[in-house]
């Protein structure tokens, strides 16, 4: 009965405090902190049973206000070491913070605890205000402040808004005190960061920056070249790579390369009669890498719906391709050049169009896949499962066009290993029989006149 | 045979005994004394007053008493052994001449930043590392970790756990309980590691890949291509970043950071949007808006202590069939705007993210993204009827 009555009188003063919170919900720590003053408080910690002790000796608090804002709330903790802890939100703070730590006024006491990121509080210390009363259990004041915590958070709107302006207004300055946005600009220039040694597909980017000369002689420059331009003071329009900012790659599809250069193109935004441009003649000498290879056994499944037994899956077969090759002029440095394009005739679709030096290499894979290994037999079996088949070889094509002096295409269409069968059940059983190996893929060449427009 | 089990149980006792028996004479030192409380065994009970008056270059040699059991043990600092320079710190709970232990110095953590760090591996798991800090004069914590055998000490991002705290003066105790010494190694710890960030980052701007792309977002065709195995090396070859990809094709990319998540931004977690055709996703947000965002969109509270993701985020990975649900939500809002053959300028951003809010962007990047021609491609990727990545989705959603 004593019990029952302990219990009723817990729930009340619980719920009083939660009314009280809850009102004070509305308040910043800014508002609260009008009840509080620096001096020494004193300090529950949470104990190894889980439970608030007394801590001996009274600690510090210094509280720093700045136009009716807390800018800090020092804690002296133990009185020998400084934890500076500064408001989340200037303006409507909801907590000090101080590392991970936080520190939340509430009533007549502080609220020393941890925050993750499932909005739960765990109280570490509770620092009471001379005169203070403090008679919550760990999970009250868990409770009871992560309520005040999120409650506040949900008001912060407009103090977070002018800290957000604020910002906006800083990075509108600095934009503004490095943008050519009303500077008279004489002319502005692209400026490579360095030269590439290799201009092709898949070879490394090039970067670049911008500069602009000012009438007075002077000069402003993009970050990457060392100053502080936005980029958004240009429009890009750069052909035959990425239009991006920074660095570009060279396209992969040789057909957006028509002029073989990579060309990049700026405009002024505040000064559209001010442009530059940069052509970069491509070299067209990196080695290109093209799979079409058949799936492997265990793979099957991604393509088909199976039913998976005792017996690997069977492999895909090598696609089939014709490539076709044209020997052409680098439209800039006269270069010989072999046009290239591949065509996937099992999928029916261009896999590729190349434009690379004679003796820069190409290898096609066009591989069966390996067959699946058996998986042990069943109890009822006296065999393993079967490996599965490895699949065959695409078949390749390579059209010459008469222009061709030569070209360095290696092909790889070897058909694709059987599974290895598996083990039997018992000992005294065999094993599944191995896949069939795949058959090697038909390459032939073929020399006719080929027109590739691209 | 009743015969030999009897003897191997004899030798099995004997060889257990044998080993605790050689053990204990560690255990009963220092080690013995963690989570002993008070009460334990362990020794003690002596008088090591004599070595209070000896001076050392220090300042740590004395007798001090531990805060849990209240006995008395003797520290020594011993900066020469045999002519050679040694610097370690002898400790002493049983009278006599050998110290229980002798602990090593972590030197430059003294010259550089007069941190009194001493450590000592009684076995290389985790419960067999001793470590004391100085946290005042003559206020020493003792501190276990959860790392295993390292080459030293352990590593700064080690958990350092106080366990214990002796004073010279008993009378210490009343302001160096175990919170106050943790809170004074953590700030000592932290002191450290600030530096540490200083060195990791001078180091990382070597590696071509963060160096010169600090700040920003780098892509790449496959998660293999950004992953690595190692923290602080980022040996992934900016040859194979790329900036522009088949939309609905792979893209994986990797964020660097300017400092660590937890030193720029403490106690916030990343965020990622995403900016496309004037429409931008977020997943924070997204993740309040659906059981099935909130479900698949988890918080990335991860590697804040580094200067990079680990493993790198994907926009969609089509070998792993997984893909980030805010970048599909991007796609699903602009679909009725995507045309075959347009190029698109994808902005991906990571934020610094802390009660319900962007803090900071701490790397972004953009990438152009290209509606394939044919009908293997994009359409094919995003939005064939059964594994399109947007009809998926939309399945769920609408």
């Amino acid at each position: 009965m004593e019990r029952k009555t302990t219990i009723a009188k817990a729930s009340v003063i619980l719920l009083f405090f939660l009314v009280f919170s809850a009102a004070r919900a509305q308040e910043s720590q800014n508002t609260i902190l009008n009840g509080f003053e620096s001096g020494n408080y004193t300090v529950y910690k949470l104990g190894e049973k889980g439970k608030f002790e007394k801590v001996g000796k009274p600690w510090p608090v210094v509280i720093t206000k700045q136009g009716g804002n807390v800018s800090e709330v020092l804690v002296k903790r133990s009185g020998i070491l400084d934890e500076p802890f500064t408001p989340d939100v200037p303006g409507y703070p909801a907590y000090f913070a101080f590392k991970d730590l936080r520190l939340s006024f509430l009533n007549d006491y502080g609220v020393y605890y941890e925050w993750n990121g499932k909005q739960e509080a765990t109280t570490k210390y509770v620092l009471v205000k001379e005169g203070g009363n403090f008679n919550l259990d760990p999970g009250a004041i868990n409770k009871l402040v992560a309520a005040y915590a999120t409650a506040t958070f949900k008001n912060q709107t407009s103090a977070r808004d002018n800290v957000k302006a604020e910002k906006a207004e800083l990075a509108e300055a600095e934009r503004k005190a490095n943008s050519l946005e009303e500077k008279a600009v004489a002319k502005i220039e692209i400026q490579l960061t360095s030269q590439p040694a290799k201009v092709a597909h898949f070879s490394e980017a090039i970067k670049y920056g911008v500069v602009a000369t000012l009438k007075d002689g002077s000069t402003l420059k993009t970050p990457n070249l060392g100053g502080k331009i936005p980029w958004e003071d240009f429009e890009l329009a750069h052909k035959g790579c990425s239009n991006t900012i920074d660095e570009v790659r060279v396209d992969v599809d040789a057909s957006s390369l028509t002029d073989d250069v990579v060309l990049l193109q700026i405009t002024s935004v505040y000064h559209p009669s001010l442009k530059a441009s940069l052509a970069i003649n491509t070299t067209n000498d990196v080695s290109v890498q093209v799979s079409q290879n058949g799936f492997w056994g265990n793979e099957r499944h991604q393509h088909m719906t199976v039913f998976q037994g005792v017996d690997g899956q069977h492999a895909g077969n090598g696609d089939d391709l014709v490539i076709k090759v044209q020997a052409v002029r680098h439209k800039k440095t006269g270069a010989s050049l072999n046009k290239i394009e591949i065509y996937n005739t099992t999928k029916a679709k261009t896999v590729a169009h190349y434009k690379l030096t004679p003796d820069t290499p190409l290898i096609v894979n066009a591989k069966g896949g390996q067959g699946m290994n058996g998986s042990k037999g069943r109890q009822s079996e006296t065999a393993g499962g079967n490996g599965g088949n490895g699949g065959s070889g695409g078949s390749v094509t390579i059209i010459k066009d008469p222009s061709v002096a030569s070209f360095n295409i290696t092909i790889n269409n070897q058909g694709g290993k059987g599974g290895n069968g598996g083990p039997p059940y018992y000992n005294t059983g065999i094993k599944g029989n191995d896949g069939n190996p795949g058959a090697d893929g038909y390459t032939d060449t073929k020399i006719a006149s080929v027109n590739l427009n691209f | 045979m009743k015969k030999l089990i009897l003897s191997m149980a004899l030798l099995g006792v004997f060889v257990l005994f044998s080993a605790q028996e050689a053990h204990s004479q560690l255990a009963g030192a220092l080690a013995g004394k963690v989570g002993k409380g008070k009460g334990g065994k362990g020794g003690g009970g002596g008088s090591f007053t004599a070595f209070n008056d000896e001076t050392d270059a220090m300042g740590v040699t004395g007798e001090y008493f531990g805060l849990s059991d209240g006995k008395a043990y003797g520290l020594r600092f011993v900066k020469e052994e045999g002519g050679k320079m040694v610097n370690k710190i002898h400790y002493f709970e049983k009278k006599g001449d050998e110290p229980q232990l002798k602990l090593d110095l972590k030197e430059n953590y003294y010259t550089k930043h007069q941190v009194k760090l001493f450590y000592f591996w009684i076995s290389a798991s985790a419960s067999g590392y001793v470590e004391l800090v100085e946290v005042d004069p003559g206020v020493i914590a003792q501190i276990k970790s959860d790392r295993s055998y390292n080459d030293g000490p352990v590593g700064l991002d080690a958990t350092r756990t106080v366990v214990d705290v002796y004073a010279k003066d008993k009378a210490s105790f009343d302001t160096w309980d175990v919170e106050t010494a943790q809170a004074k190694v953590d700030m000592l710890i932290g002191s450290l590691k600030a530096e540490e960030s200083e060195k990791i980052k001078k180091n990382l701007m070597k590696f071509e890949s963060y160096g010169g792309y600090v700040g920003k977002i780098a892509f790449a065709k496959g998660t293999n291509y950004l992953r690595n195995q190692r923290e602080n090396e980022p040996v992934e070859k900016v040859a194979n970043f790329i900036t522009k990809a088949e939309l609905g094709s792979t893209v994986a990319y990797k964020p660097y950071f300017e400092m660590p998540l937890e030193v720029s931004h403490p106690g916030a977690w990343f965020n990622i949007t995403y900016e496309m055709l004037g429409e931008t996703t977020d997943r924070e947000v997204l993740r309040k808006t659906s059981s099935v965002f909130s479900e698949n969109i988890p918080q990335i509270d991860k590697d804040k202590g580094i200067f990079y993701f680990l493993f790198p985020r994907v926009t969609v990975d089509n070998s792993s069939n997984s893909a980030d649900y805010a970048f599909l939500e991007l796609l699903r809002k602009n679909q009725e705007k995507l045309k075959v053959g347009d190029v698109y300028d994808l902005k991906v951003t990571i934020w610094a993210y802390k009660d319900g809010a962007n803090i900071d962007p701490v790397a972004s990047g953009t990438i152009q993204l290209e509606y394939t021609k044919e009908a293997t491609g994009t359409k094919k990727l995003l939005f064939d009827p059964v594994d399109g990545w947007v009809s998926k989705l939309e399945k769920v959603l609408d």
